[in-house]
């Protein structure tokens, strides 16, 4: 990567303090962004994530004159060394990548002498130039505004750099590259509407069919790597990741059934609004990681019927808000009537309900529970949904569940009798056994590591799948690798 | 449309600026900026034709092609066209091409307000595509109040030969500080130890308990698990063997699902709603989304629906929804005409539906059918309608009145029907309120409405209906005033006949008059009827049919005197006479 747009950096060569700083740095800065986006400056809030920021700064000036934090193909780098995306830490950096793109900047420069006054006057303008055309006027801002010790690096200037364009170029022709965006954005975008429909009541319709449609074209074009990317649990806004998730898989069931454009839209809506009940259950209720009260478990029925209601707050009346109500109503009925709520006469669950109920399940019981040691893995969510709870499912969106996931999901760590284990990254629409993987360990014994591992595109034929290790089983970081 | 698109023309990270020989190399030579211009003013043309005619109009239809024509052209020749847009101008590789000239005439800024930055138009573009443009500008600059933006409607266009590059409906950072650690929809967090250390057994004990009935036992948040899992190759293969026959079944019950119409689905929902244990603060909440439903059901002329509708809505709630507001709606002139447009094309049946609804909303039932009645322009419809409103009004006639004074003569001439059907005396000082409307429609309506009014009261108002009256007006009311036998109506009529210019009026009076005077002669004006008999002019044209009249009325009479008068007649020296008198003596009854 060219000089100017990182800098130089020997802290940087000690990679113990990337691995370190570097996601300290991310956190530090995307805490500042989100106070500047609700408090004044000088409000006491802000000051805090500000001082906080400012000594994760400093230490890494300790040593060097300067630092560069560097956006390239959905990466952040820190002196030139990739801050690697835990699982955990993906929100934030994904959030990030959005506001360097916002604001059509590539990266930042902090320099020897940096202090509180100077960033204090560099964050108020950096939040005002959400615009490009605003934004192109930053560095001359900064400038005037006598800010010495922080330098903006726009992001035209690291597209002329050969090493950061081919790093965009291969991101962007990569299936896995485009997913990722298209993930994260409906993440933090779900994370939106839900805050919105807190504070207004209802869900927004028109930004939830956004965020749904380049699912769509992704599923349309055979694209799982988009389904693979639901294995990723283990973070913070999973709450809304869930949604997403379900949104996802049910698209997916959709394409496997047959479904048309327009049909996989709605059924995607429906799946990411499904649970906006929950908004009305009480937090300690939902938080709650012991078993709960028959009236807690009362309230927690509730929540059909609370998105029942919350949709009927949206404007208008359209196929559309009726699919997502009645998928709001009826997800947990099961196909055999035994769920909730009961319906006093009768009743059918609706067609795209049976979806986004498996869909919903399959996700929830992977998600991480309490009353288990580990969460469950998705092969053997699907363990469960085949089992004897079938009855609960309408036998076609189970087998579309697994054309959608594959009968070994993304996650699940494969022995095959070639004597490979590998990682089931995606599904592969065309063979339910045959994933797409990265080999962990090769027959010889050899754990080539993410970075020069083969990858398998889907798994050749010939070789099949002999068994499925447990998580206790094997010691690899999947949720970092599915997430990479 | 690409998605992709927005990944490989990064609308917030703009692409490589071009270093100096480069951009000059790279610079659009004017023949080629000129011709995107025309194109994008033509579109704009089109959109302004198409805002202000209905799509069918030959002119509107001509400019589309011509669009579609000349797009196609440009882009086999200059190969695919990026639009850019700012909030104020539409450019071409940083060329100006449609600044904004003020802020009604804007065509950029639909585009930038709804997140579109760039529109690439590639050869092999379609007509259908380039309608779907136009006809997605039109909704999101219309009048009407949509649910989508413009990249909505594009996507759901599916505009295979048009790329679009957008600001992504991705969130913000994140929340503020103060929502940190709580989560809106918070997950039970991971304490395992904890759980274990004290709630262990109570989770064992807990599996065994009935798990759907209070979600003890093993739970995921809002669903109940278990352990039991089988062998997932083999539960996979039977699957797969069923999937045809199960995948066919899905296929039909979706589309069964889709065939049910929005309404029903509706209400459907609605009940199940409240069947699933809502409370009242639910019910108060269905009872503020119901009436988008019967507002949904009467656009659509679905009366049944609607009566549904305002039934699950009074099951809900009686307190906060007002009928008095929502008529109100109803009676607006749109909603009015929307409504007869729907009923002058229904059945009857439909139309009974209608009124059915009517009734159920109640006292202003009878605002609303009058003014269906007064706009429907079919006959069926306008009967069934104004038989129902005879029916509400039949115990309070006055609630016709504010009808009467209605500057629409047909409306007046309805208002006068009804009154007629309803009949009676009650109805009379209404229909006095009519009887000098400047229509002669509305006054014969009248005459035809006093029929049902006690004859003594309606009388004198058929009299004065008589002044200047036209022959149809004049023939309606002859008979009402001879509807039975009385000496003032005969002499009235005999008078008419004595008059010199009796045999210039119509034929149709002339009848009028004598068959009011055979229904209404008494003995007493056997005298004038002899007298008139006897008239000389025996070579006068139509002496003789208007003797012959003269004698039937007579035979009429029905008395022994007329008898009496008529065999007089008979037995006389003038033929004619004799002739006549005696033709009107076979046919003649002599009354008891």
């Amino acid at each position: 990567m060219g000089e100017g747009a990182t800098g130089r950096g020997s802290a940087a060569d000690d990679p113990r303090n990337t691995d370190v700083l570097g996601p300290q740095l991310l956190l530090r800065l995307s805490a500042v962004v989100r106070t500047a986006k609700t408090h004044d400056v000088s409000n006491q809030a802000f000051q805090r994530q500000l001082q906080d920021f400012l000594a994760v700064a400093l230490m890494l000036l300790k040593d060097e004159d300067e630092f560069a934090l560097v956006a390239v193909a959905d990466y952040f780098y820190l002196d030139g060394q990739r801050i690697k995306a835990s699982a955990t830490l993906l929100p934030v950096y994904h959030g990030l990548l959005g506001e360097f793109e916002r604001r059509a900047m590539g990266g930042i420069r902090f320099q020897q002498g940096l202090h509180a006054a100077e960033l204090e006057r560099f964050f108020q303008l950096f939040m005002g130039a959400e615009d490009p055309a605003v934004a192109e006027l930053l560095p001359q801002a900064l400038e005037e505004a006598r800010v010495e010790h922080v330098l903006t690096v726009p992001a035209s200037e690291l597209d002329a750099d050969d090493l950061a364009r081919e790093l965009t170029e291969q991101k962007e022709k990569t299936e896995r590259g485009r997913a990722k965006r298209v993930f994260w954005r409906a993440v933090l975008g779900t994370k939106k509407i839900m805050l919105r429909a807190k504070q207004s009541g209802r869900p927004d319709l028109r930004q939830a069919k956004r965020l749904v449609q380049p699912v769509v074209d992704n599923i349309m074009k055979h694209e799982y790597s988009l389904v693979g990317l639901t294995a990723v649990k283990d973070h913070d806004e999973y709450t809304y990741a869930h949604c997403v998730n379900v949104s996802i898989l049910s698209v997916g069931m959709g394409q496997a059934l047959g479904m048309s454009r327009q049909v996989l839209a709605d059924l995607g809506v429906a799946g990411l609004l499904h649970d906006i009940g929950k908004l009305a259950v009480p937090g300690d209720v939902l938080r709650k990681p012991a078993k709960l009260t028959n009236e807690e478990w009362g309230l927690m029925q509730r929540h059909p019927l609370e998105g029942v209601k919350m949709t009927m707050r949206m404007p208008g009346l359209s196929p559309l808000t009726l699919d997502t109500m009645r998928v709001c109503l009826e997800h947990h009925m099961n196909f055999d009537h035994t769920g909730y709520p009961e319906i006093q006469h009768e009743w059918g669950q609706m067609t795209l309900s049976r979806i986004v109920a498996v869909a919903d399940c399959f996700d929830a019981i992977t998600a991480h529970r309490t009353y288990h040691k580990r969460p469950r893995t998705a092969f053997e969510a699907l363990q469960y949904l085949l089992g004897p709870t079938r009855v609960s499912f309408d036998p076609a969106v189970l087998w579309a569940l697994v054309h959608t996931v594959g009968l070994y999901p993304a996650g699940s760590v494969v022995h095959t009798d070639s004597g490979h284990i590998a990682l089931s990254l995606s599904p592969n629409p065309d063979d339910a056994r045959r994933p797409f993987c990265r080999v962990l360990v090769d027959p010889a014994g050899n754990m080539p590591g993410p970075e020069r591992a083969e990858e398998w595109s889907p798994m050749p034929a010939g070789i099949n799948v002999v068994r499925v290790l447990k998580p206790e089983d094997c010691e690899f970081a999947t949720a970092e690798q599915l997430a990479a | 449309m690409d998605v992709q698109s927005q990944e490989t023309h990064d609308p917030v990270a703009p692409g490589v600026p071009p270093t100096g020989d480069a951009k000059a190399e790279g610079r659009p030579n004017d023949a080629t900026v000129k011709a995107v211009a025309a194109w994008i003013n033509q579109f704009a043309r089109t959109l302004k034709t198409s805002r202000l005619y209905h799509a069918s109009n030959p002119t509107v239809v001509r400019f589309r092609a011509e669009l579609t024509g000349a797009l196609e052209r440009l882009v086999a020749t200059v190969g695919p066209v990026t639009y850019k847009f700012t909030a104020d101008d539409i450019l071409f590789e940083d060329v100006s091409l449609y600044p904004a000239k003020s802020r009604d005439d804007n065509l950029a800024l639909p585009f930038h307000r709804d997140g579109v930055r760039a529109l690439t138009l590639s050869p092999g573009i379609t007509p259908r595509e380039v309608d779907a443009l136009v006809d997605a500008l039109m909704l999101v600059t219309g009048q009407a109040t949509i649910d989508d933006d413009l990249v909505t409607l594009f996507w759901q266009a599916n505009l295979q030969h048009v790329d679009i590059d957008y600001v992504p409906a991705e969130g913000d950072v994140g929340s503020s500080p103060a929502e940190e650690g709580v989560a809106l929809v918070p997950w039970p967090t991971n304490s395992a130890e904890e759980a274990e250390g004290t709630d262990g057994a109570g989770a064992e004990a807990g599996k065994e308990d009935d798990a759907t009935a209070s979600g003890t036992g093993s739970r995921s948040d809002d669903w109940t698990t278990g352990d039991l899992a089988v062998e997932i190759e083999a539960g996979f293969a039977e699957l797969d063997s069923l999937a045809p026959q199960e995948t066919a079944r899905f296929h039909d019950e979706f589309a069964a699902e889709h065939e049910v119409s929005l309404m029903t689905t509706a209400l459907a929902i609605g009940h199940a709603y409240l069947d699933a244990g809502a409370n009242d603060e639910d019910r108060a909440e269905l009872a503020r989304f119901v009436p988008r439903m019967l507002r949904l059901a009467i656009n659509d002329g679905s009366w049944l629906e609607a009566r549904e509708a305002l039934a699950l809505l009074r099951e809900c709630d009686g307190n906060t929804w007002s009928v008095e507001s929502f008529t109100q709606e109803l009676f607006q002139p749109i909603s009015i005409t929307a409504t007869v447009e729907q009923l002058d094309r229904q059945s009857p049946q439909q139309v009974m539906e209608f009124i059915a609804l009517a009734r159920e909303l109640g006292e202003p039932a009878v605002e609303w059918l009058n003014l269906t009645l007064a706009e429907s322009q079919h006959r069926l419809t306008r009967k069934l309608l104004a038989e129902s409103v005879t029916e509400m009004c039949r115990d309070n006639p006055e609630r016709v009145a504010p009808w009467l004074a209605d500057p629409r003569w047909y409306v007046v001439r309805n208002a006068v029907q009804v009154l007629g059907w309803i009949g009676g005396d009650a109805t009379f000082g209404l229909l006095r309120t009519a009887v000098r409307h400047r229509d002669p429609r509305v006054r014969r309506e009248v005459v035809a409405a006093l029929g049902r009014v006690d004859p003594a009261t309606a009388r004198p108002v058929l009299l004065e209906l008589l002044q200047g009256a036209d022959t149809r007006l004049f023939c309606a009311i002859i008979p009402q005033l001879a509807s039975g036998r009385d000496t003032p109506t005969a002499r009235m009529l005999i008078g008419y006949m004595q008059e010199t210019t009796f045999e210039q009026r119509p034929e149709d009076e002339k009848r009028a008059i004598y068959a009011g005077l055979a229904a209404s002669a008494t003995d007493e004006v056997l005298p004038d009827l002899e007298a008139e008999l006897a008239k000389g002019n025996w070579l006068a044209r139509g002496a003789d049919a208007h003797r012959q009249e003269i004698t039937r009325c007579i035979a009429r009479v029905g008395t022994v005197r007329a008898r009496a008068l008529l065999e007089r007649g008979a037995a006389s020296k003038r033929a004619v006479l004799r002739d006549v008198c005696a033709e009107a003596l076979k046919g003649m009854h002599v009354r008891d």
